[in-house]
């Protein structure tokens, strides 16, 4: 019999229905994973105390017959948002021992349906930089080699989804922090549109270009997850899971890593075969030439650090001496910048998504790279000063637009990630497209051996 | 067009913040506030266009 912790979640969701599995089996199988698995990876910060009496009331709800898809399911969270009675210390010194009184509202809504909060997961110090050697939690650790890291910021999160500990984490994403780490950890990122899913109860990094979205083992998962969290009236991200991509219309924007020397070739290989893959299902590629990258990098840098040094204000005044040094010096960048710069990027912000949503018409869907090489070693970060690994993500933060990252490949063992990028609030097209790819490739079934 | 912002001029700002850096940590941190200048540039470039 299957390990009731490797049942994805529709097969886990219809057992539970069934009766064949109950929510307290699961949870209490998730957490023996937990146990074994979780010394290594260090993806999880903090085990819910009252996880199992969670499981017995999803099991309460399921006798009824009146449960959702997520009823009974672990989840775990991101340590940058609030879930009641547990820390939330954004995995900083300058928030240790705080326990958070209320669920944020996309929790809640788990919560609600019946999930099991199952626990805290690593974060990069306030989601602005790591990995961080000097913290108190030990930073995640990649599956696949934990020599290497896991990108982030939500590193917990795509460790212990991409480590079986879970098949579904919460995150959050300024400027590639859920998409990122799941390209370095080889699951699903699934950044929403802007505004779909409340960023309430999360520490803000940059209010302009936060999301909160989840990871997970597979495409679909990661829908369901969405639509669980979405509010108001959205077109549900798993609508459209199953059907053909035949004749959707894909703008490669090949150029936009290709070109850059820092891009491994071994990256440019897999999102090369991954055009393929889809044109052989059916879509139709065609090579672009997207707006230029780095004045979307630009601007989105300018809002991040200008709004970032505004919401740490106060508690830097407090706190300076219990911030880690990388993310005290990055706070410290936005120091150079004024109102007046501020309000130039916003200009910018409205321009340039504009040109983006220009360069896509005729187009449903853009092609292109999560990340340019695959996880950097922890040997590449001395812990005084930020290393910024190169990426493709922080445009669609700055543009507001929904967009999946999923697994296309390895390099030396470690995963390399594609992206795909939808107009706002389709993410239902993304993951249909994302969903179909995954089925013609092998590179989301394969996990890390241990 | 803006003066060119001084090192002097991100120090009094640091202060005015309450933060005060080691050697190590200020020299990060004006690298990192120079590339930041940097950055504004090129988004003035971009809307010039």
């Amino acid at each position: 019999m299957t390990d009731p912790a490797d049942l994805s979640l529709p097969e886990a969701a219809a057992m539970l229905r069934s009766g064949s599995l109950t929510s307290r089996e699961l949870a209490e199988a998730v957490l023996a994973r937990i146990a074994t698995q979780n010394p290594r990876l260090h993806a999880f910060t903090h085990i819910a105390t009252d996880a199992l009496d969670q499981a017995d009331r999803a099991d309460a709800l399921l006798a009824e017959g009146n449960s959702g898809p997520l009823c009974g399911i672990p989840i775990a969270v991101k340590d940058l948002m609030d879930v009641a009675g547990q820390p939330a210390t954004s995995g900083s010194r300058v928030l240790a021992g705080r326990i958070a009184d209320t669920d944020a509202p996309a929790i809640a809504r788990f919560r609600a349906q019946g999930a099991v909060l199952i626990g805290k997961l690593a974060t990069y110090e306030f989601a602005m930089v790591g990995p961080d050697l000097t913290l108190p939690d030990p930073p995640a650790r990649n599956p696949w080699n934990p020599a290497h890291i896991t990108g982030g910021s939500s590193s917990g999160s795509a460790a212990a989804v991409a480590g079986g500990l879970v098949r579904l984490a919460i995150g959050t994403d300024t400027g590639g922090s859920i998409r990122s780490p799941s390209a370095y950890c080889g699951c699903v990122g699934l950044k929403p549109t802007y505004d779909r899913v409340s960023r309430s109860g999360a520490f803000p990094l940059s209010p302009s270009l936060d999301h909160t979205g989840p990871l997970a083992a597979t495409v679909e998962e990661a829908a369901l997850a969405l639509d669980a969290m979405t509010e108001g009236d959205w077109r549900p991200a798993s609508a459209r899971i199953g059907q053909p991509i035949t004749g959707l219309k894909i703008a490669y924007a090949r150029d936009w890593f290709a070109d850059d020397p820092q891009a491994s070739p071994a990256l440019i290989r897999a999102l090369d075969e991954a055009a393929s893959t889809l044109s052989l299902l059916g879509a139709q590629i065609t090579l672009v030439t997207l707006p230029d990258y780095p004045p979307f990098e630009a601007a989105a840098s300018v809002i991040l650090h200008a709004e970032a040094l505004e919401k740490h204000r106060s508690l830097i005044c407090d706190h300076a001496a219990d911030y880690g040094r990388p993310t005290l010096q990055c706070l410290a960048f936005g120091a150079a910048l004024d109102a007046e710069d501020l309000a130039t990027a916003r200009e910018a912000q409205t321009r340039l998504t504009a040109d983006m949503l220009a360069a896509m018409e005729g187009y449903d869907l853009i092609l292109t790279a999560t990340t340019l090489t695959p996880a950097l070693p922890f040997s590449a970060f001395d812990g005084e000063k930020a290393v910024w690994t190169p990426m493709r993500t922080i445009a669609f933060n700055l543009t507001g637009q929904p967009a999946l990252s999923l697994p296309a490949g390895f390099e030396n063992g470690l995963p390399l990630g594609m992206q795909l990028i939808a107009r706002p609030g389709d993410e239902d097209l993304l993951c249909m497209t994302g969903h179909a790819f995954e089925r013609a490739s092998d590179h989301s079934v394969l996990r890390p051996l241990f | 067009m803006k003066a060119v912002f001084t090192e002097t001029e991100f120090r009094a700002r640091l202060a005015a913040l309450g933060l005060s850096l080691d050697d190590k940590a200020f020299a990060a941190a004006w690298a990192g506030a120079q590339h930041l200048r940097g950055e504004v540039a090129k988004v003035e470039a971009y809307l010039k266009e």
